[in-house]
């Protein structure tokens, strides 16, 4: 375990080192670079969701009347879900804060447990 | 903390000794009236598919070696979208790396890897990996019919300049009692030969906390001993030997969208897993307004990513989204 917790800290430190120091050109030409990756990155994952909407579309609308009386009933359900939920909201924030370590602490046993499956032949 | 020294398991010292509890190889040579001995890390293998303890020796070794894909490991491939073929060549992709040494137990192997992160894990299929640069020095140290014996020992007691040392790894469940008893029964009889006791609390501590580093526990005669060596400083290297290289961004090139995340840490963390694939696939963080994107990339056209984007599915269950490139040559 503790081999393992070393193992992934000096990966990230590796990971940090690998965002790199640079010259002022050159970090600027990085950051324009990545600006249109990212752009594309957008594009790309705008197509994969234009892609499952469509999908989802043609089933809904096949059965478009038991739908829409349904989201109807749903959006009801859901004003009224909301309003019970604005009175719990300040109580749950203070148990968010607590929950957020444990994810934190999970995901990196999660990611940990992911990359010894990834290091089997 | 780094191990700078390491006690020896409890074995003839003779050809290639590996003690899967520390998961370290050693190699006795003698050298005129000299016994020289070299250790090395290994991979060992996993709870399923774990290494044999026992006799053996080394039946033949080879250089590039092709990798014959075992039924059953093709099979656990296959479950998983890989179609792995009968053989694997030489290369990037061969997980036995450049050097194997092939032992007289069928099916065993000490061979290199192209996934050098695995070195320190149980993530073989039985097999005995070494990091690149090691496996070449013992391949070529090491002659065919070299005896290899392969064994489990958790606890590990040793002496230097009059101090006694343990060494103490967590052990295996089906390993640690018996263990235990072996090294109990062991300081009982220094303690006998001493007539004096042991601090049976630090002994207890100690096994408790498996350092993996030796730990004093014992002057073997009162007032002898020297103090125990202190740790060394060592300054961090500007160049890490191994570092995944990053290819520069280039906006011809394809890429693979691989995670969105809010937490800089989990993105950090996911590119640096990815990038610790074998063979590697590079991948850096995007910083944008609210969220962190691992890109995982360049890649030469959309067939290399796509290969990519499968390898972070079936290796890492990450569902990637192949990225086109920003202009076309």
């Amino acid at each position: 375990m503790r081999k393992s917790l070393l193992l992934i800290s000096m990966m990230l430190v590796l990971a940090t080192l690998m965002i790199g120091c640079a010259t002022t050109g050159d970090l600027e030409k990085v950051q324009a670079q990545q600006k249109q990756i990212d752009a594309k990155a957008d594009q790309a994952l705008r197509d994969a969701q234009a892609a499952k909407t469509a999908a989802d579309a043609a089933r809904v609308k096949a059965d478009e009347t038991s739908v829409r009386a349904e989201s109807a009933m749903k959006a009801a359900e859901e004003r009224e879900k909301a309003a019970a939920e604005r009175e719990k909201a300040v109580a749950e924030r203070e148990k968010a804060a607590a929950e957020k370590e444990k994810m934190a602490d999970e995901k990196a046993k999660k990611a940990e447990a992911a990359f010894e499956k990834s290091m089997k032949k | 903390m780094l191990p700078l020294s390491f006690i020896l398991p409890d074995t003839p010292r003779k050809g290639i000794v590996v003690n899967l509890a520390t998961m370290r190889l050693f190699q006795y040579k003698e050298d005129g009236t000299s016994l020289l001995v070299s250790t090395y890390p290994i991979g060992v293998g996993t709870n399923e598919r774990p290494t044999p303890t026992g006799r053996m020796h080394v039946a033949r070794k080879a250089v590039r070696p092709t990798w014959r894909v075992p039924a059953s490991i093709a099979e656990d491939h296959r479950k998983k979208g890989d179609n792995l073929p009968a053989e694997v060549p030489p290369g990037p992709e061969n997980p036995l790396g450049e050097y194997a040494l092939y032992l007289s137990k069928s099916g065993y192997l000490i061979h290199g890897t192209n996934k050098p992160a695995s070195i320190g894990l149980t993530a073989t299929n039985g097999c005995l990996r070494l990091y690149p640069e090691n496996v070449k020095t013992l391949f070529d140290d090491t002659p065919v019919k070299t005896p290899v014996l392969i064994v489990n020992q958790p606890y590990l007691i040793g002496q230097r300049n009059g101090v006694l040392y343990l060494e103490a790894h967590a052990p295996t469940e089906q390993s640690d009692a018996l263990e235990l008893e072996k090294l109990y029964k062991k300081l009982r009889t220094i303690e006998k030969k001493a007539r004096r006791t042991l601090d049976w609390k630090k002994v207890k501590e100690a096994q408790a906390e498996a350092r993996g580093i030796p730990v004093p526990i014992f002057e073997l005669s009162q007032g002898s001993g020297k103090e125990a060596a202190k740790p060394i400083e060592v300054g961090h290297p500007e160049t890490l030997y191994g570092k995944p290289e990053i290819p520069a961004l280039k906006l011809e090139a394809w890429y693979v969208l691989a995670a969105d995340v809010r937490d800089k840490i989990e993105a950090q963390r996911i590119a640096a897993i990815i990038n610790h694939q074998g063979p590697p696939i590079p991948a850096r963080v995007f910083p944008k307004s609210d969220s962190y994107r691992v890109i995982a990339g360049p890649f030469n056209d959309g067939s290399e990513a796509k290969k990519a984007a499968k390898r972070l599915k079936i290796d890492l269950e990450i569902d990637g989204v192949v990225i086109e490139p920003v202009k076309v040559n």
